[in-house]
């Protein structure tokens, strides 16, 4: 015996992370908290429609517009933040959203399919390609998948460029109609989209989408499913030696991604009415990474939080004109600084400590910067 | 077919030196440093302001001296000058308040692409959209009509050299073998070589952490901007624009290479110089896709690339 | 009897959790002196204190008489503190020679440093063998060597130790303690040990300290603390 056998009385050490695993596996059931859905559903169908419509008539589509613009990059960001649950960044999903985009456009144009199927078949198309580049890329981890997946967006255009007799090449295809109304028995269930209408009528499927999405992921991440990622974003060695198929755990998850990445894609070339190469470029991918983050990666809801404050911020920035990239990154930046782990790490309690630890006694600081660490 | 060879070697020595920066910045930090294709740029246009207008009251032409015109290589060192104190300060300023404060390793990577932005809008902003480029250095070209070594492949008759590639490239290769030395043969290339294997370790064996993880910063950002000086006068131009894919394809260098690895990023940029050379011959415009491609297929078999660290 | 080290009161938390309460603990000029205790005791980060990879939170740490909390760690190299870390941390890209000379990285004399290196692998014969090898490479033993033998480099007057026996075969641990004790007493070095394996470290040092949670349960002569009941059934693995 070179170990000795440890003193039951001392707090047994905290080496083993099998116990930790059990307790994520086991966690406690999810308090759905219903109330918030219900005032969500209030203030997205309601309360913000009512308030656009108080507004000049000549502003509203633009508003609309912008929220509708928020609704869609938040499901591509739900979809980054569910990798970021498998334990990997992606930097990728613009290329999905750009692959939904085109899957709808052409699917539409070339023939002729209404815009509504083409929705959940971009959605597929993308689980498709995801299942072709997750399966061998989900082995990379830490930096090498964040840079092969950003690599991705780039060849996603490249791919564009390069079959112009499907795509359009360069030119994209631009004459993407209105979604056409759909009758069952007679009954209108979903209206014509109008030259009118048709910024008001997108404002309410995207944030229909968006709620189903966070819905699902909430139902998700509750899971079995979800809570066996969990583990896996701790302990990759650990959740495989208990018997899990990580290559299925990881790919589930990723698809499930690639899926919301190829709606978004699709909502997007409808609100727009046409495609381009550099619809989604390298940037938005980067952006969705950075909303992620910035909402916070512990919480469901930071994927949601984050797209709202900086798209929002970004659209103010509109404002100035060639200064806006400029300004957006100022305040990344600062931001950054200030709130390093996302808006959803900041608690009333955490910011009180704070403000006590800046009066009184200081905490005793790192000194060495722990991350080369071989674990 | 020379001609595609010589082509391959001399894109391969111009991308292991944006790989080598790439991969010091993240070997030492753990940092992906998203806005190193822009400081390329930045180094590039550092270089076309100082050849084109010299420093405001001394025109470029007074660094004529016998006849050989030194403004170039002036041009150089300013632009890795600039450089290397703005990485510095990206450090000091930046990344470093960042690690320490964050509980994630990954949120370096939010501050990286934040800087990435910024310096994008910047360049934009200050140079516009146009192609700026630079005369050539020298004039003159090795030109021969060669017997086809394998005369079954087109493109093995002729070979075309302009004198002022061959200068850049010769440039280009001192630079590494420089860089090489100097982390194997100077205290701070042994103290930061030393930091990328263990941090802690080195820091108990006396070095100093702060300094040298800034010197290392520094050392690579002024690796991106010389090459965008290089790569500024031995192709057409260098737009303010073109930043963000100059990252991308460090990135396919340094994971092809292994990244935090000095030999890696090294031959990932031959190899990668050479893939583009052959592709752009035989595959033309399909190059990058297939290389993507071969890409993921060989990180699938070898996922820390030929020579990383396998925890990478 | 000079005291080299002197902690005295040291406090130190990991974010809010304390990890060191109230530890006081002395090496004088000259000794080895152990410190034995659990796993998660608290031993390592006592280490990390005095070269501070960590600051403390309260208390004093005074080398050679002098304050020294506060201090970067590679400030406390320059004065003579060297330490060879838990779990072998070679550098493990650079060769043997290369990991050795780091060691001597805040040393400027060349003539000095080749003696040091001379003696090293005088002590050390089989990494003279493995000179030019890649030191990943090696096994846990020669690491384990290795790792003591670039701490030497420094030429310390204090040499902190943690866990050198740490995944080494019984053969190889009694060479690592037979080398300690040459060090100890040929290099004029005061050595503060931290070992799981108790029986090696109180055979070989003068005094020991037994630390439990976070403070010092026990202290006393090694000799005494050997036929100590309590340590005995607690650290000894002995049957009573
Ligand atoms: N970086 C850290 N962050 C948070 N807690 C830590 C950290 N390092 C150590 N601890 C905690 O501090 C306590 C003391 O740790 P320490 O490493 O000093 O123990 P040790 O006595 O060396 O144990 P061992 O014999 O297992 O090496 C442990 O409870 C440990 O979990
Ligand atoms: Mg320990």
């Amino acid at each position: 015996m070179e170990r000795f056998p440890s003193n039951p009385n001392l707090p047994s050490p905290q080496r083993g992370n099998l116990s930790n695993l059990s307790r994520f596996v086991q966690e406690s059931r999810p308090t759905w908290p219903w109330l918030g859905t219900v005032f969500a559903l209030i203030l997205l169908f309601f309360v913000i429609p009512d308030f656009i419509a108080s507004m000049r008539p000549e502003k509203q589509g633009l508003i609309y517009y912008q929220f509708t613009q928020i609704a869609l990059l938040s499901i591509a960001a739900a979809g980054v933040w569910l990798t970021f649950y498998i334990g990997r960044i992606n930097i990728g999903q613009g290329a999905l959203c750009l692959v939904g985009a085109y899957v709808s456009a052409i699917v539409q144009v070339k023939l002729d399919v209404s815009y509504w199927l083409t929705i959940p078949l971009a959605g597929i198309f993308c689980v498709l390609v995801g299942i072709v580049i997750g399966w061998p890329i989900l082995r990379l981890r830490g930096v090498y998948f964040a840079m092969i997946t950003l690599i991705l967006t780039e060849v996603a255009k490249l791919v564009v460029l390069n079959f112009p007799i499907v795509t359009n090449g360069a030119r994209g295809i631009t004459n993407i109609p209105l979604p056409e109304a759909v009758t069952l028995f007679g009954f209108t269930i979903l209206p014509e989209f109008t030259a009118d209408n048709n910024r008001m009528y997108f404002y309410f499927l995207s944030m229909f989408v968006m709620v189903l999405t966070f819905i699902a992921l909430f139902r998700l991440v509750h899971s079995r499913i979800g809570r066996l990622c969990k583990s896996l974003q701790q302990n990759e060695e650990l959740a495989s030696s208990l018997g899990v198929n990580l290559v299925l755990l990881r790919l589930i998850p990723f698809c499930i991604s690639c899926f919301m990445g190829g709606v978004a894609g699709a909502l997007a070339a409808g609100v727009q009415h046409n495609v381009g190469p550099s619809i989604f470029t390298v940037q938005d991918s980067v952006n969705y990474m950075l909303y992620c983050f910035m909402g916070g990666l512990g919480n469901l809801f930071g994927p949601l939080v984050g797209t709202v404050i900086l798209r929002m911020g970004w659209n103010y920035l509109t404002a100035a004109g060639d200064y806006q990239l400029l300004f957006y990154a100022i305040a990344l930046i600062i931001l950054m600084l200030i709130i390093p782990n996302g808006v959803m790490s900041l608690s009333p309690v955490r910011i009180y400590q704070r403000v006590v630890g800046w009066l009184g006694n200081r905490r005793p600081t790192l000194n060495t910067v722990p991350h080369n660490r071989k674990s | 077919m020379e001609q595609v060879v010589v082509n391959g070697l001399f894109s391969g020595a111009q991308y292991s030196l944006i790989a080598l920066g790439l991969t010091l910045i993240f070997g030492l930090m753990n940092v992906l440093n998203f806005a190193h294709g822009q400081m390329y740029v930045l180094g590039g246009l550092v270089t076309y302001t100082i050849v084109t207008f010299g420093f405001g009251f001394i025109p470029p032409d007074a660094f004529t001296i016998f006849g050989i015109d030194f403004i170039f290589p002036i041009a150089l060192i300013c632009a890795g000058m600039v450089l290397a104190i703005l990485g510095a300060l990206f450090e000091k300023l930046l990344f470093r308040t960042v690690i320490r404060r964050s509980k994630r390793d990954e949120s370096t990577m939010l501050l990286a692409a934040a800087t990435a932005f910024l310096l994008d809008a910047s360049l934009l902003l200050i140079f516009g959209e146009k192609l700026h480029s630079v005369p050539d250095l020298v004039d003159g070209i090795i030109s021969t009509d060669l017997e086809p070594v394998f005369p079954a492949i087109p493109f093995s008759d002729s070979f075309n050299l302009p004198y002022y590639k061959l200068l850049l490239g010769v440039i280009a290769f001192v630079m590494i073998l420089l860089f090489v030395a100097g982390m194997r043969f100077t205290r701070p290339g042994r103290a930061m070589r030393a930091l990328a294997q263990d941090r802690m370790a080195a820091q108990l064996m006396g070095v100093n952490v702060g300094r040298y993880t800034m010197i290392g910063f520094a050392v690579g950002a002024m690796l991106a901007g010389m090459t965008g000086g290089l790569l500024l006068a031995a192709s057409g131009g260098i737009q303010a624009t073109e930043g963000g894919a100059k990252s991308i394809l460090a990135f396919e260098m340094i994971m092809l290479g292994g990244a935090g690895v000095t030999g890696g990023a090294i031959a990932g940029g031959f190899i990668l110089g050479m893939m583009q050379s052959v592709g752009h011959s035989f595959l033309g415009n399909f190059t990058d896709l297939v290389i993507f491609a071969a890409l993921v297929v060989f990180l699938s078999i070898r996922p820390q690339g030929l020579m990383g660290k396998p925890w990478g | 009897m000079t005291k080299i080290l002197d902690l005295q009161n040291i406090e130190l938390y990991y974010d809010h959790v304390y990890a060191l309460r109230g530890v006081s603990i002395e090496v004088n000029e000259g000794e080895t002196v152990a410190l034995i205790g659990a796993n998660g005791a608290g031993k390592s980060s006592i280490l990390r204190a005095i070269t501070g990879l960590r600051r403390i939170k309260s208390g004093q740490i005074e080398y050679k008489g002098e304050k020294i909390n506060g201090l970067p760690p590679e400030r406390l190299v320059e004065m003579g503190i060297a330490m060879v870390p838990e779990g072998r941390r070679v550098f493990p890209f650079m060769t043997v020679r290369d990991n050795l000379m780091m060691g001597a990285f805040t040393r400027h004399n060349k003539a000095e440093i080749t003696q040091t290196l001379e003696m090293v692998l005088a002590r050390f014969p089989r990494l003279k063998e493995r000179y030019h090898q890649a030191a990943g490479t090696m096994s846990g033993g020669e690491q384990q060597m290795m790792v003591i033998g670039r701490a030497l480099m420094a030429k310390p007057k204090l040499l902190l130790l943690d866990e050198p026996s740490l995944g080494v075969a019984p053969k190889l641990v009694q060479d690592i303690a037979r080398s300690i004790v040459a060090i100890n007493r040929d290099e004029k070095v005061s050595v503060l040990l931290v070992e799981q394996n108790s029986r090696m470290a109180l055979s070989i040092s003068e005094r020991a300290y037994v630390l439990a949670t976070g403070s010092v349960a026990l202290a006393g002569k090694s000799k005494e603390m050997r036929d100590d009941a309590r340590v005995q059934q607690l650290y000894l693995g002995g049957e009573l």
